[in-house]
């Protein structure tokens, strides 16, 4: 299946904006359910793997989209230099969102998890 | 006319509200993040501004560097390592405010704010009267506090420039906020969230008082 490549550029910033849900989403919820004694600022290591977890499967995700799109413009040759720039920008997109996502989310391996 | 203008915007610096003027080290944790991101925002506009002149003023400046290497030098060797440097300076901060200036747990003295509209209200659960006050926030100088924050109606901020940061007061939700005065005496405080026509008027103000004279201060009798 061919995806349009304005879907496949906008899907990289969707990707990262879905990704930064679903860390606030289940960081939030972890320490909600780790319960009231978060004012001592103690380790959570279950909710912590999970979003190591998380982070390490994200990656992965981001970084294939990239390395798809570098594999199919080397196979295949393009119908113009118009498609080929939208196509070459949407691969820089996700190269982009794969990069964002240990700088934005990393934190989640070393940083305080709850405790305000 | 400049002298008086630098002066007047020079004032804003200063006073009972004001984040430039730490009084303990939350404060000064945020104060010093602030001087650090100017800094490095003054560099890095001066320097923008300097390429701009200097491409002005010599058209010939640079013609030798190809336009991808000024692309890839201007939009991602200058600017990733110093985004990276203040990203991970404020981290490294942001975990020093977490713990009030790095105290440990066991050493916190807990208060309790319940934000109203409009007004604040306080309890002391580690003293055994747990004493209420309205709009008079009393703590230890010297000694890190955690405090619990919450709200009966719409969502507040509370915030005590001088001291910490803001934190949130959520209805049904507590948050936590840790600071420290390091000497007695008295801070400013407000709502830094708005929450209808009394929001402006929502302050409060902290006592710090020295720690023999923390428990009068409360109306309670000290242990012998």
């Amino acid at each position: 299946m061919t995806i349009h490549p304005i879907i496949y550029i906008i899907a990289g910033f969707l990707f990262w904006s879905a990704l930064f849900l679903l860390f606030y989403g289940v960081q939030a919820t972890g320490c909600h359910l780790a319960g009231d004694n978060v004012s001592a600022l103690g380790e959570h290591p279950v909710l912590r793997s999970v979003l190591i977890g998380l982070l390490l499967l994200s990656i992965a995700a981001g970084i294939g989209p990239f390395l798809r799109a570098r594999k199919r413009r080397a196979e295949r040759q393009p119908a113009d230099d118009t498609a080929q720039f939208v196509r070459e920008v949407g691969g820089y997109v996700w190269l982009a969102a794969a990069i964002a996502i240990p700088f934005s989310f990393g934190g989640v391996a070393w940083l305080t998890l709850c405790g305000t | 006319m400049l002298f008086g203008l630098g002066a007047t915007l020079l004032a804003g610096c200063t006073g009972d509200l004001s984040a430039l003027d730490p009084a303990g080290p939350s404060a000064a944790s945020i104060a010093r993040l602030w001087w650090v991101m100017l800094a490095a925002s003054a560099l890095l506009f001066l320097l923008v501004m300097g390429l701009l002149f200097v491409a002005i003023m010599f058209p010939h400046f640079g013609r030798r560097i190809s336009q991808r290497s000024w692309i890839l030098a201007g939009g991602l060797a200058l600017p990733i390592p110093i985004l990276f440097a203040l990203t991970f300076y404020a981290f490294w901060q942001g975990e020093y405010l977490l713990r009030g200036g790095g105290t440990e747990a066991e050493e916190l003295v807990r208060v309790e704010a319940l934000g109203t509209r409009w007004q604040w209200q306080f309890r002391y659960p580690d003293t055994a009267e747990n004493p209420t006050t309205s709009g008079v926030l009393h703590i230890p100088a010297g000694r890190t506090v955690e405090v619990a924050v919450t709200s009966t109606d719409v969502i507040h901020s509370f915030w005590i420039p001088r001291l910490a940061g803001k934190i949130d007061a959520v209805p049904g939700h507590v948050t936590y906020l840790r600071l420290r005065a390091d000497r007695p005496g008295r801070y400013g405080g407000q709502c830094a969230e708005y929450c209808g026509t009394g929001h402006a008027g929502m302050n409060f103000e902290v006592h710090a008082h020295a720690e023999e004279d923390y428990a009068a201060a409360l109306g309670i009798e000290k242990a012998p």
